[in-house]
This record gives structure tokens, C-alpha cells and sequence, in this order.
């Protein structure tokens, strides 16, 4: 920088005013979007009309190129020096720790010093060591917390970890642990006198040790060779274990998995899910043992963290593949901050001989092995330490190992995920993914086929390519070839006739999976409800021939858990019996387990479940029962596990069942609004805990429900309200994810509720607006998944609710033809399925087709339609307790009939006809008040939602009215 | 989204309950980096409103709670930066043990300068240096920022691209 550009930028800044600025900066941004080449005449051309300006420029561009590529680039409190709030620590030595006096310093650790002590009352003056922590913490935070895991890292008893044996905070207030003191060496120094295989030994032992500690939900979250001292007997010990979740105050308190910020880690050793604040299991610690393992066999870390910032360090963990371990000790010997296994110093010729001897010794299963640790999903590494070092010891053995390598299905799906933005709408990728796919298959299929395989098919091919690909424009023809794979290749391996037990688990969750993708009723799927029955089939085929064979209570479990999704599918399918009848086998496998296991939450989770889903198959009058066991359960489980959002959540949903029942069967609506109110509340609850779609939507189906009493109660202000709470947080969940075909579906519903509201409470605009948006929206999800005839009922209901709103502004016709769409619907669904609803429904639409026409002027086609109606709902009425909707369109059907005589008796014929025709009418209506009789009272009045043909009283009325017509003659009525 | 007045105002009493979280979280930072080790910084910001959401659900506003609490962060984290000027010419440069073994850290950025600059950015342009606090004191992405500020992404990404620019300008001059 000259200082003749200095002295005039410093002018230039002196008189800097906020217009000013804004032209520079305007500038300033468009000379960043140019070429090197335009950008010098861009400069030129400013510098001829304002010379300050364009040195102005300069200097800021030349400030640009300088240094920003990490200026401020991540946040501010990275970039203050630690230094800065440095203490002076006061000397510890000789000072007394609770009942503990301070021999020296023996350590500065991560978190603070380490001292050596010996217990000051003892007589045999047992010498621990004494870390104190100065991680700024509060320190009475600290030592609640060590309090509390007090008493399990008390209990650990394992050779190769060292004890914690007590833990306080000095006079000062800085938290300290007192340790079993430890006198060794750090692992990776250890080892570098040692042959590979001593070394696997040892470090077997190591995996020992963190085994038992998962075993003891303890997770250590800080393993790295300085925390793993060998002592002179060689004896590999464990250091620190239970500190760091002592020190992490959001911690939870089991082994699942935990989401945390200030969890302290050392970069090089911190899994990628633990750099990025992921929720953190043990397979944090199989990765950083993976690191420890790496770093003894090859003298090198896995991502060259020395002399590298703590960020650049982070992001090669998180964003690059380690080179295979074979592959870096071949090479010319790297300086290597510890010593490791590579050659000790000699001459290079020698060192050479020696790199090439070790990678030929790590080439293939200890690639593999140490590979299968380092992996960035925690899911995709070895599931325990136990199963690492089992790897590790069958390797010596020279048996196989089960680490693989990654599969060219594992890396296009990687592929994709990382390009995922830039190739949003290319099939093109799509087609060569599948290209890709293809070989894997083949090359598999030749391999052995070994659970492994399958459990990859499962996992890599289907939740990782397939979920990778999901959002994607365009992708349903690749997801559905996707899946068209999977089974083929599924169905090669079981007719093959698979009888060992762990292949047929993977087979049969396989299917499941696949059954998921193809036609999950709850989650984004491909909409194939059939394909996904077929594939629940089979899966279920394989789970009966399991359990049949296996006394193992999860293979029971997983039965029970398969039939009820078989029942699910059967449902959405129209198969109701199909559906009661495997949600009547699930019940017993499920109870059977309940009695066996009560406090097994996985079990009575399974129970409730099918409890719920049978009280939704059955229909009334099993239902309540049903419900009622599966709150049973629910409350049951909360009095385990309070917290657990899942069991709030099924409890939700058990009252909002229950209270569904209440309304229909027991006309009960304040007992109704009580249930579903307190719905709303936990959902709501939950939801404030947790903004999941599935949470959020729960609260719309609560608002939706309520919604749906004040209807009921014909106060539609209310009404319309809580249905455009529904809506609104539809809308809102829309946007974040459109594909989503549950969504859609329930935006079209509450569309149509706010329609129908809306009509009922006189605004026609918005009616009729609602109505078209929710028929838009439920034509596309019908039209996406055409097996799914549940969907395709909710179409009908909304022609339907177009023809009752039409309806309701006079507008017979049209209301004729949404009618008899609606009618076309359930007609389709009724043929060959044995769920009787849909005639039910079928005939109510009928009486409501003969109302339109007859409005319209048409008695001919209405009085055909009144009399298919009564054809329809006649099977339902012979029973002791007729159905409620065949009464109605009975009922309606009769009073139908009855007004087209009353129009014919008025018309121009002589009085002799006219009379007859009011002997009929009279004769329709009485009939109609008969099947009102067997109307329980509560139910004669139907909201005004509904389109009414007739209620009782209007029904007697014009019966009085024909009286009246037949004593004084039809003139007498004229006026 | 915009906050409504009342938001502001229960926002207003909480500030030295946010302060204090802010200076305690900054503080922990610190030290652990200090020893070795790292946190995730982006975060940060974030995780003080979850945690300060469990006991104060008047913090409901969330785009305000962060530009109160980017804010806040400045004030600490120059406050840390002065007290070690402070330091240094009270004790000279002194190596303690620690930093030896720590990692290095990145280039060493004078934040007192830059808060000097960045007060002088917001003169000539007030949303410009609300921007450079929410992204970099804040730690907030371009898009949290655009939410909190209620502009377009485009806008502030071009915003913070000047405003580094003439920043680095600024903090060479201040070193020369």
C-alpha cells in the first residue's frame, strides 16, 4: 500500500458520509461480480468521472485480495485469543484437596492439571491422582452432577479402566476428581516398540474396557491415546472415563443418543457427529478408538491434525475420507507427531522395505476394519466396541472379518447427497445411479450372500439412496425402479430358501423397509399401496416361519409389530376383514408379551398400538373397549417414562380416538370436547418440545376435532374458527414440505372444513374458494396414489361438500353433478370390497342426488334416485340396531318420495288425481316418520352442515299439511 | 419476521439474564479452546436461547432474542479483547503453559479495532452493521440474519461481502 493511497483514502474516509457510502459499496459489489479484464475498465471508466472514488475502489479491492479468505469468516469468539481470560493458577503443591494432600504436578491435561496425592487420614497413604478442572464451569453445576454419576462410576470395576474414586471442589471453587493414580506410558509411545499384532492385542483390551463402560451407559466422549496409559506391566488403562459427561451440563442421563453444545473435545479424536453438536452414542467412542487404532498402526492420524488450526481440523473430519492406513505407510515416511509403528529411523532404503512389509500387513481386513470405525455416520461404524475388537481378534485368527468395503451404491448415494443442490433436476444422475446400483447387484449376487449383504441392500441402497433421492423433481420413475431392484434381489435370496434365522430377520426387515418406501401411511412415500401390502406380506410370511421356530420374545414382537401394518395396508385397501383379522393376531402375540415383560416399554408400546389400530378397524361397538386398553397402556408406560414424547404422543392420539367415540356413538359432545381438548394441550405440549411435521400436524388434527363438535353443536362461528386454526398450520407445513402426500391431504381436508364452514355461516366467496382449493389439492394426491381408495373416499366426501354448498346457494343442477361424482367414487369402492361403509355412504349420497334434482325440477330421475337409495340401505336396517346412516338416507329417501307426490298433486290434473297423489305422499311420509322413530332422539337433529333433505318436524309437518290437503281439498290450501 | 413492541420491552428486563448466560457460555468457550479443545461456535448464540427458552418463555421472539443477544456478544467479547490489552501492558507478553500446548489458533484478529470500525460501518450504514454483529458475533447464517432482519438473503449476503471488505480495510489501516 503506498502512502500517497493511504494519505488520499484517509481523506476520502475523513469526509465519508452514509451517501457516500452507499455509492461505494453499490460499486464496490458490481466490481466483485466482474473479470479481472472488465473490472480494470470498469475502473477506468469511474476513475474518469470521480478519481476519489475509483482509488476508493482500489483500495478496498486490494483489501479484498489480500486476505478474505478467512477474515471473519467463522464467528467472532473463535477469533478472540484464549489467551485472554488465562488464570494464574495458585500452586497447588502441598496443598490439601479435601482429605487428600498435593504431592506435584504430574500433568496438564485437556480440561486442567493433574496432580499427584495421597490420602492424608489413611494409615497405608494410598497415592491417587488429582485432576483439577478449570474448564470454567460453574463448579457447584460440576459436583451436583459428579453426585449423581457418583454412584456408577463407583461401581465400575474393569481392569483396564482407572477408577474415579471421588470427586469435590476446592476452597477456591474449582471442581476436581480424584483418580486411581496410574503410572505408564500413553498407548501410541507404547506401542512403537511393539509388532502389529502385539498391538491389536493390546488395543483389544482397550475396546474391552469401553464395552464395559456402554454396558454401564457410560459414554467416555474423549478417547485419544493420552487418556489410554499402558503400565510397565504392560496393562492398557482407561483414564477419565465419566468426566466429560459430568462436565457437559446438557448430557442426559441414559445412553441414548444426547444433542449437545458444550461438550468438551479434542479435534483430532472427536467423531464428526460430536464436532457438529449431533446427538452423541457410543459409536462416538468406536470412532475415536478408531482414530487411537489408526494413529498405532501407522504412525500417523487419519486426517494429519499436526500443526493444523482446530477448525481446518474439524472440517477434514467432517468432510473428507481418511486414506486407507495401508496407503499412508507406504509412502516416504512422513514426519509423524507420535512414533508409531512405522519403521524406526535407519537408513531410507531400509525404511522403504520396511513401510512396504507393513502396508502389505494392513492391506485388506485392517484397512477395512479401521475404515469401518472411521466412518462419518455413527450408524454405519462397528455397533459396539465389543464388535471392533471381535473384528480385530478374528483377524488375527485369520477368520473373515465382517468390515467391508464402502459399496459403489454407499458412494453414488454419497454422491448425490453432497452434489444434491446442483443436480436437483437432473435425471440424468438418477439413470447413472441406478447404472451404478445395477453392477453392486451383480457383483453381489455372485458374492456370498451373507446377512450382510441384505442388511446393506436395507440400509445403503434403500435409506440412503433412496431417501437421497426422494426430494428430488422427477425422481419417483428411478425411486420406483429403486425398489423394483430391491425386490428382485430380495426375492432371489428368499426363494433360495434361507433358513438361518439372522438372514431371515434382515430379510424380513428388508421388506418392511421396502414395504415403508413403496406405501407408508405416514411418511413421504411412493403412494404404491399395493406394492407396499405385498411386500408387508412377505415380510410377514418370513416373521410367522421366524417365530414359529424361534422362542426369542423379539422375534415375537417384531410379528405382532408386522401384522398390524399387514392390517394397516389391508385397511387403506378396503379389506376390512383382511384388516380385523391380522389386528386379531397381533393382539394375543402382543398381550402374550405384555404378560411376560410389563415394564417393557418396546412391548406395551406394541400393545397399546394394536389395541388403537383394532378400536379404528372394528367400528363402534368394539371400539370404546379397544381405546380404552390402549390408554390403559399409555398411562401405564408414562408411569415408567414420563417424558417420552412417543407415549405422550400415542396417549394424544388414544383421545382423540376416544373422543371421536364419544361423539358418533354416544352423541356425547361435551365429554368429546373434554378428550379432545386435552388432546390439543399435549399436543401442543409436544409440539412446543419438538416441532416435528408429525407434532405440528397433531395439534391441526386436535383444532380439526374441536372443530368438528361446534359443528355439531351448529355454533359454525366456532366452527370456522378452529378449522381455520387447522388449516393455517397446514399451510404452514406445506410450505416446508410440499411432497409430502399426508399433508396435502390434510390441507385439502381442512380447505373443505373451512369450506363448508364458511358456506354454513353465509360467506359464499369464501366457500366456494375453500371448496376449489381442497378439490385441487386431493384430485393430485388421488391422482399420485390411485390403489390408496382411502384417499379416493376423502375425494368423494369433498364433491360431496362442493354439491351441499352449492346446494345451499340453490344451485340444484351443479349440486347434482358433484353428487353423482362423489356417488361414481363409492359405487368404485363398494364393487368387490367387502367394506360395507361405502354402501352406506353410497346410499346417503343417493337421497342427497334425489334432493338436487327434485330441487331442480326433475321428479323422474329424484324419484329413481330416492328408491336406489332405500334399495342400498335396506341390508343395514333389519338389525336389531339399524345403522344410523342408512336411517337418515331411509328416512330422507322417504320424505323425497313424499314431496314428489305433493308436486304432482299440485299440479293441473283433476282433483281425483291430485287426491291420489296426496294419498301417497301422505303414505311416503308416514313411512318416513316411522324410520324416524327408530332414530334415537338424540340424533333426529342433524347439523346444519349437513345437507338436509328433511328433519322429523318438517317431515310431520307436511304430513299435516296432506291432512289437511285430503279433508278440505287441495283448493283449500290455496289459501 | 418483525417483533412487536411488547416483545422488546419483556425482552428489555431479560437483558442481564441473557448477558449473563451469554458471558457464561463465552467464558466456558474460551477456556476450553484455551485448553486444547474446541466447541462448536456457530451454534452458540442458538444454544443460549434454548436453554434460557426452558426457564423464560418470554423470549419468545426469537429473531429479536438474536439481535439483543449478537449485541450482547460484542460487548463480552470486546470487553475480553480489552482486558487482555489490558494484560499485556500490565504484564508484558507472557507465555504461560498452556498456550503451548493448545492449538494454534487462527490469526490473531484485533477486535478492538474492528468494534471501533464496525461502530464507525454503522454510522454510514445502520443495517449493515446490524449484519456484520448478527453474522459475526451472532455466528448466525445469511439466512437466520435475512430472517432476524427481515431483508432478502441476496441483500445481506452482498451487505456482509462489502462490509468485510471495508472492514479489512479498516483493521490494516488500524495496525499501520
Amino acid at each position: 500500500m503506498t502512502e500517497e493511497r493511504l494519505g488520499i483514502s484517509e481523506a476520502g474516509r475523513s469526509r465519508m458520509t452514509p451517501e457516500r457510502w452507499r455509492l461505494i459499496k453499490e460499486k464496490l459489489d458490481v466490481a466483485l461480480g466482474l473479470e479481472a479484464s472488465q473490472r480494470v475498465a470498469y475502473l477506468a471508466e469511474i476513475g474518469r468521472v470521480d478519481q476519489d472514488l475509483r482509488l476508493e475502489l482500489d483500495s478496498l479491492l486490494a483489501s479484498h485480495e489480500q486476505a478474505l479468505t478467512d477474515f471473519m469468516e467463522a464467528p467472532a469468539i473463535g477469533d478472540v485469543s484464549a489467551t485472554s481470560i488465562a488464570q494464574e493458577p495458585r500452586s497447588m503443591i502441598g496443598r490439601r484437596v479435601g482429605t487428600y494432600q498435593i504431592v506435584e504436578q504430574i500433568g496438564i491435561g485437556g480440561m486442567g492439571e493433574v496432580y499427584r496425592a495421597f490420602r492424608a487420614d489413611d494409615q497405608y497413604s494410598k497415592e491417587v491422582a488429582i485432576k483439577l478442572v478449570r474448564a470454567g464451569q460453574d463448579s457447584a453445576f460440576v459436583v451436583s452432577r459428579f453426585k449423581h454419576e457418583r454412584q456408577i462410576l463407583a461401581n465400575f470395576d474393569h481392569p483396564n479402566i482407572a477408577r474415579l474414586l471421588d470427586g469435590g471442589s476446592t476452597e477456591e471453587g474449582i471442581p476436581y476428581f480424584v483418580m486411581e493414580l496410574i503410572d505408564g506410558q500413553p498407548i501410541d509411545e507404547y506401542c512403537s516398540k511393539l509388532t502389529v499384532s502385539a498391538s491389536l492385542k493390546l488395543f483389544i483390551q482397550v475396546c474391552s474396557a469401553v464395552q464395559y463402560a456402554h454396558q454401564h451407559l457410560i459414554i467416555h466422549r474423549d478417547i485419544k491415546p493420552g487418556n489410554i496409559l499402558v503400565t510397565s506391566d504392560g496393562t492398557p488403562k482407561l483414564l477419565d472415563f465419566g468426566i466429560a459427561k459430568i462436565l457437559d451440563p446438557s448430557a442426559a442421563e441414559s445412553l441414548g443418543p444426547t444433542m449437545t453444545l458444550f461438550q468438551v473435545l479434542t479435534p483430532g479424536y472427536a467423531s464428526p457427529e460430536q464436532i457438529k453438536g449431533e446427538p452423541i452414542t457410543t459409536a462416538a467412542d468406536v470412532y475415536s478408538l478408531g482414530v487411537v487404532l489408526y494413529e498405532l498402526l501407522t504412525g500417523q492420524h487419519p486426517h494429519r491434525v499436526a500443526g493444523d488450526t482446530a477448525d481446518k481440523i474439524a472440517r477434514r473430519v467432517c468432510d473428507t475420507e481418511p486414506k486407507k492406513p495401508s496407503s499412508v505407510v507406504r509412502g516416504p515416511k512422513l514426519p509423524s507427531r507420535s512414533s508409531g509403528l512405522a519403521p524406526a529411523d535407519g537408513n531410507s532404503a531400509q525404511a522403504a522395505r520396511d513401510g512396504k512389509k507393513l502396508s502389505k500387513r494392513l492391506i485388506g481386513d485392517l484397512d477395512n476394519i479401521v475404515l469401518m470405525a472411521l466412518r462419518k455416520e455413527p450408524q454405519r461404524r462397528y455397533a459396539s466396541a465389543e464388535q471392533f475388537a471381535e473384528d480385530l481378534r478374528r483377524h488375527l485368527e485369520n477368520l473373515p472379518v465382517s468390515a467391508r468395503k464402502d459399496t459403489v451404491a454407499y458412494r453414488t448415494s454419497k454422491f448425490v447427497r453432497r452434489h444434491k443442490s446442483g443436480i436437483a433436476a437432473s435425471a440424468i444422475v438418477v439413470v447413472a445411479l441406478l447404472a451404478g446400483m445395477g453392477i453392486t447387484l451383480m457383483e453381489k449376487r455372485r458374492a456370498d450372500r451373507r446377512f450382510n449383504d441384505v442388511r446393506s441392500l436395507a440400509n445403503s441402497l434403500l435409506f440412503e439412496i433412496h431417501d437421497s433421492i426422494r426430494d428430488l423433481p422427477g425422481s419417483t420413475p428411478a425411486r420406483k425402479l429403486l425398489v423394483d431392484r430391491a425386490l428382485q434381489y430380495l426375492d432371489s435370496l428368499s426363494g433360495e430358501g434361507g433358513n438361518e434365522p439372522s438372514l431371515m430377520r434382515e430379510l424380513a426387515t428388508a421388506y418392511e423397509r421396502v414395504g415403508e418406501v413403496q406405501g407408508h401411511y405416514l411418511q413421504n412415500s411412493l403412494g404404491d399401496t399395493a406394492g407396499s401390502l405385498r411386500s408387508y406380506q412377505r415380510a410377514l410370511e418370513i416373521r410367522q416361519r421366524l417365530a414359529a421356530r424361534s422362542s426369542d420374545w423379539a422375534d415375537r414382537l417384531a410379528l405382532a409389530k408386522c401384522h398390524r401394518m399387514v392390517a394397516n395396508q389391508l385397511w387403506a385397501t378396503g379389506d376390512l376383514r383382511g384388516a380385523i383379522d391380522n389386528i386379531g393376531k397381533a393382539i394375543p402375540i402382543s398381550e402374550a408379551l405384555g404378560n411376560d415383560r410389563p415394564r417393557d416399554l418396546d412391548v406395551l408400546y406394541e400393545l397399546a398400538f394394536d389395541y388403537s389400530m383394532a378400536g379404528q378397524i372394528q367400528g363402534a361397538s368394539v371400539a370404546e373397549e379397544s381405546y380404552r386398553k390402549a390408554m390403559a397402556i399409555d398411562a401405564a408406560m408414562l408411569k415408567i417414562d414420563p417424558n417420552s414424547e412417543k407415549i405422550q404422543g400415542a396417549y394424544e392420539h388414544d383421545l382423540i380416538d376416544l373422543g371421536n367415540m364419544l361423539k358418533d356413538r354416544d352423541r356425547n359432545f361435551g365429554g368429546a370436547l373434554d378428550k379432545y381438548q386435552q388432546a390439543l394441550e399435549i399436543a401442543h405440549a409436544i409440539r412446543r418440545h419438538a416441532a416435528t411435521t408429525r407434532n405440528v400436524r397433531d395439534v391441526a388434527v386436535a383444532y380439526n376435532r374441536i372443530a368438528d363438535i361446534y359443528d355439531s353443536l351448529d355454533d359454525s362461528p366456532h366452527a370456522l374458527e378452529n378449522n381455520v386454526k387447522a388449516l393455517e398450520i397446514y399451510q404452514q407445513l406445506i410450505t416446508s414440505d410440499p411432497h409430502n402426500a399426508l399433508l396435502q391431504q390434510g390441507l385439502a381436508i381442512a380447505y373443505a372444513n373451512v369450506g363448508t364452514q364458511a358456506g354454513v355461516a353465509g360467506k359464499k366467496v369464501q366457500s366456494f374458494e375453500s371448496l376449489d382449493k381442497s378439490f385441487a389439492i386431493m384430485k393430485d394426491v388421488v391422482a399420485a396414489s390411485p390403489q390408496n381408495l382411502q384417499q379416493e373416499g376423502k375425494l368423494a366426501a369433498i364433491y360431496e361438500s362442493r354439491g351441499d354448498n352449492l346446494l345451499r346457494w340453490h344451485e340444484f343442477q351443479s349440486a347434482e353433478q358433484e353428487y353423482e361424482r362423489a356417488f361414481a367414487i363409492y359405487e368404485k369402492m363398494g364393487a368387490g370390497a367387502s367394506n360395507t361403509g361405502v354402501h352406506l355412504w353410497a346410499a346417503d349420497c343417493k337421497s342427497k342426488i334425489g334432493n338436487a334434482t327434485l330441487k331442480a325440477g326433475d321428479a323422474i330421475t329424484a324419484a329413481a334416485a330416492f328408491q336406489q337409495s332405500l334399495n342400498l340401505a335396506k341390508p343395514f336396517l333389519s338389525s336389531e340396531k339399524p345403522d344410523l346412516t342408512a336411517l337418515y338416507a331411509t328416512a330422507d329417501s322417504y320424505a323425497g318420495l313424499g314431496d314428489i307426490e305433493v308436486r304432482q298433486a299440485t299440479g293441473r290434473s283433476p282433483a281425483s288425481i291430485n287426491r291420489e297423489h296426496w294419498k301417497k305422499a301422505q303414505s311416503w311420509y308416514s313411512k318416513s316418520l316411522e324410520v324416524w322413530e327408530k332414530v334415537p332422539s338424540a340424533r333426529r337433529k342433524r347439523p346444519k352442515s349437513s345437507a338436509i333433505v328433511a328433519d322429523p318436524e318438517i317431515v310431520a309437518k307436511r304430513l299435516q299439511h296432506g291432512e289437511a290437503a285430503l279433508a278440505f281439498g287441495h283448493e283449500a290450501l290455496q289459501h | 419476521m418483525r417483533w412487536r413492541a411488547g416483545d422488546s420491552e419483556a425482552l428489555r428486563s431479560l437483558i442481564p439474564l441473557v448477558y449473563e448466560e451469554l458471558r457464561r457460555v463465552a467464558h466456558y468457550h474460551l477456556q476450553a479452546q484455551r485448553d486444547g479443545h474446541t466447541l462448536q461456535s456457530t451454534a452458540l448464540v442458538n444454544e443460549v436461547y434454548l436453554r434460557l427458552m426452558k426457564q423464560e418463555p418470554r423470549l419468545e421472539n426469537r429473531a429479536h432474542f438474536f439481535a439483543v443477544a449478537s449485541r450482547l456478544m460484542r460487548q463480552i467479547l470486546v470487553d475480553y479483547a480489552r482486558n487482555r490489552h489490558a494484560a499485556k501492558r500490565d504484564a508484558g507478553w507472557k507465555l504461560t503453559l498452556d498456550e503451548a500446548v493448545a492449538l494454534p489458533s487462527r490469526r490473531d484478529l484485533d477486535l478492538v479495532t474492528l468494534d471501533d470500525a464496525l461502530t464507525e460501518l454503522s454510522r454510514l450504514d445502520p443495517q449493515q452493521g446490524r449484519i456484520v454483529e448478527l453474522r459475526y458475533f451472532g455466528g448466525l447464517s445469511i439466512e437466520e440474519t435475512a430472517q432476524v432482519l427481515d431483508i432478502s438473503p441476496a441483500t445481506v449476503k452482498r451487505d456482509w461481502a462489502t462490509a468485510r471488505i471495508w472492514l479489512h480495510r479498516e483493521l490494516d489501516r488500524g495496525v499501520r
